[in-house]
């Protein structure tokens, strides 16, 4: 592996750990939308599905 | 022509059938009967308008789980129970034949018929949302049998109707049914034809063929499972809500079936199977309350949890570009060996023995309904078209308790089936080892779906007297 190549796999894996950390969203889209995305809510003897980003 | 009582000079005219009771069942074959040229007599034991003194004749005790009263949940008058429905109608599902003897292909040929006695539009479009969840369309009949055919059967010469005349039981020869007893103002009169339909609803059927068997021995089987596997369609308030209009709109283009009034949900066949449920719809309706209370107060609450959220709902709802409200659901309900019809010791003042309802809900229904609703909320968020809360109830997998009004489907007790060991009646509704006595309506009903019944027994009203016709030809 020349020093370029081994440059921009370098930049490359840093870009991922960079999004896979502040937004693990975008790291695995697919992923995240079954899994990370939901919050449960009990209330007055009702459970709410609602989003994360539900504020 | 409609009597209040039974006038006996127009029992000795030719009346190849006896139809027994006026409900939607008993009237669309009546009207069809007249159709083919082919005269009946039909026997409603209620008077043509709503009375106290009639109506407590429906009593009956339950056993059991908590279900509506035998009395409150049946109406005994001209036009029987359509005289307080609410007009839903669709047909059922392909799947939903699964345990039947016939299958849906064998009724469709009816349907653009039923469709024109409920005046409707044949249009009961599905459409797929995602793999688990499909969107339905519902029609809604404004019919009331009683009082929108008064005046077309006040002028039939083809069809004759006996008020007031409680059918007490049959009487038989080898078989074959001679006579109906009924009761007219205190005196037992019998009635003869050549067919014999009961049509008297999802419970009378079971008793009065209950009582027949134990006047008449040798009329029907002991092995027969009268009154047995009988069915409940609960009908109630799963959670709460709301779904953008305007989303489903958007994500699903023209998939999402966009018309006035409720919206309706089923889970789809896929998911039914794989998860081995039963299965259900889910209805929200926009506006039950014009002021929308029920809306704001919804939207409130989830302004406690999400203000952000809950002040964009605000919004939506002002722009009417949301469904919010309570979700009610219909669910399917299995037969179970505890639920079952059988004669009380009391007796009506006909002298019949009141029904005695043994009924527990069943625990599949209750799993199958909190499956299908979760699977609803995720899809939901998933999609953000909506979100969606169950009732702890439901989460819990209590027995439910939270009924919404109406949705009174009693089915099962003389279901439909190849032999007497498992079944009343053979798949042209007559029943076994007799000769000449149908059964008419959702107790011949192998399973109930999560469809209101009224435009399938309508069907089957008329798969019905196409065999009559075919008979006496």
């Amino acid at each position: 592996m020349s020093f370029f190549q081994f440059k921009k796999h370098r930049r490359n894996f840093l870009k991922f750990l960079g999004i896979f950390l502040f937004f693990p969203s975008k790291a695995f889209p697919k992923f995240n939308t079954k899994l990370i995305n939901k919050r449960i809510v009990k209330k007055n003897k009702f459970t709410w599905f609602l989003d994360f980003n539900d504020k | 022509m409609i009597f209040n009582e039974i006038k006996k000079e127009y029992l000795n005219l030719d009346s190849p059938v006896l139809i027994v009771g006026s409900g939607p069942a008993g009237i669309s074959a009546a009207l069809d009967l007249e159709k083919k040229n082919i005269s009946s007599i039909i026997v409603e034991a209620g008077s043509e308008f709503y009375d106290e003194k009639s109506q407590s004749q429906y009593e009956g005790q339950i056993i059991g789980d908590k279900l509506e009263s035998l009395s409150q949940s049946r109406l005994r008058q001209l036009g029987g129970t359509s005289g307080i429905w609410g007009g839903w109608c669709r047909p059922f599902e392909s799947y939903d034949f699964e345990k039947w003897l016939i299958k849906k292909k064998d009724i469709d040929p009816f349907l653009e018929e039923a469709c024109s006695i409920l005046e409707i539009q044949n249009n009961f479009r599905t459409s797929s949302l995602s793999q688990d969840v499909n969107q339905i369309e519902y029609q809604y009949s404004n019919i009331q049998f009683g009082s929108h055919y008064k005046e077309h059967l006040n002028k039939s010469d083809k069809i004759k109707i006996f008020l007031n005349s409680q059918l007490t039981y049959f009487e038989s020869v080898n078989g074959n049914i001679t006579n109906a007893v009924v009761n007219n103002n205190d005196k037992s009169i019998k009635v003869k034809s050549n067919h014999f339909i009961l049509a008297a609803g999802g419970i009378e059927n079971s008793r009065i063929l209950l009582w027949s068997r134990i006047k008449n021995k040798r009329l029907l089987d002991k092995e027969l499972p009268i009154g047995k596997m009988w069915m409940h369609h609960p009908f109630i308030y799963g959670g709460k809500g709301i779904v953008y209009k305007t989303k489903l709109n958007k994500r699903f283009s023209k998939k999402f079936l966009d018309y006035e009034g409720p919206v309706h949900f089923t889970p789809s066949e896929n998911f039914l199977s794989q998860n081995n449920l039963l299965s259900c719809s889910m209805h929200i309706i926009p506006n039950e309350d014009k002021k929308l209370k029920n809306a704001k107060q919804i939207i409130r609450e989830i302004a406690c949890f999400a203000p952000k959220l809950g002040n964009k709902l605000r919004m939506f709802l002002e722009k009417k570009q949301l469904y919010c409200g309570n979700i009610k659901m219909h669910l399917e309900e299995n037969y179970e060996s505890n639920n079952y019809i059988s004669l009380d010791i009391k007796k009506d003042l006909s002298g019949v023995p009141l029904p005695r309802l043994n009924y527990l809900q069943s625990k599949s229904t209750i799993k199958s309904c909190k499956k299908a609703l979760m699977s609803f909320a995720n899809f939901c968020v998933e999609e953000n078209i909506g979100r969606i809360a169950l009732s702890d109830d439901i989460v819990n997998e209590n027995k439910i308790q939270n009924i919404a009004g109406g949705g009174y489907h009693h089915s099962g007790g003389t279901i439909m089936g190849v032999n007497k060991n498992n079944s009343v009646v053979d798949r042209n509704l007559k029943v076994h080892n007799t000769n000449n006595l149908y059964v008419l309506g959702s107790s011949t009903f192998t399973s109930i779906g999560y469809v209101n019944p009224t435009l399938s027994i309508i069907q089957f009203s008329l798969k019905l007297s196409k065999h009559i016709k075919e008979k006496l030809a």
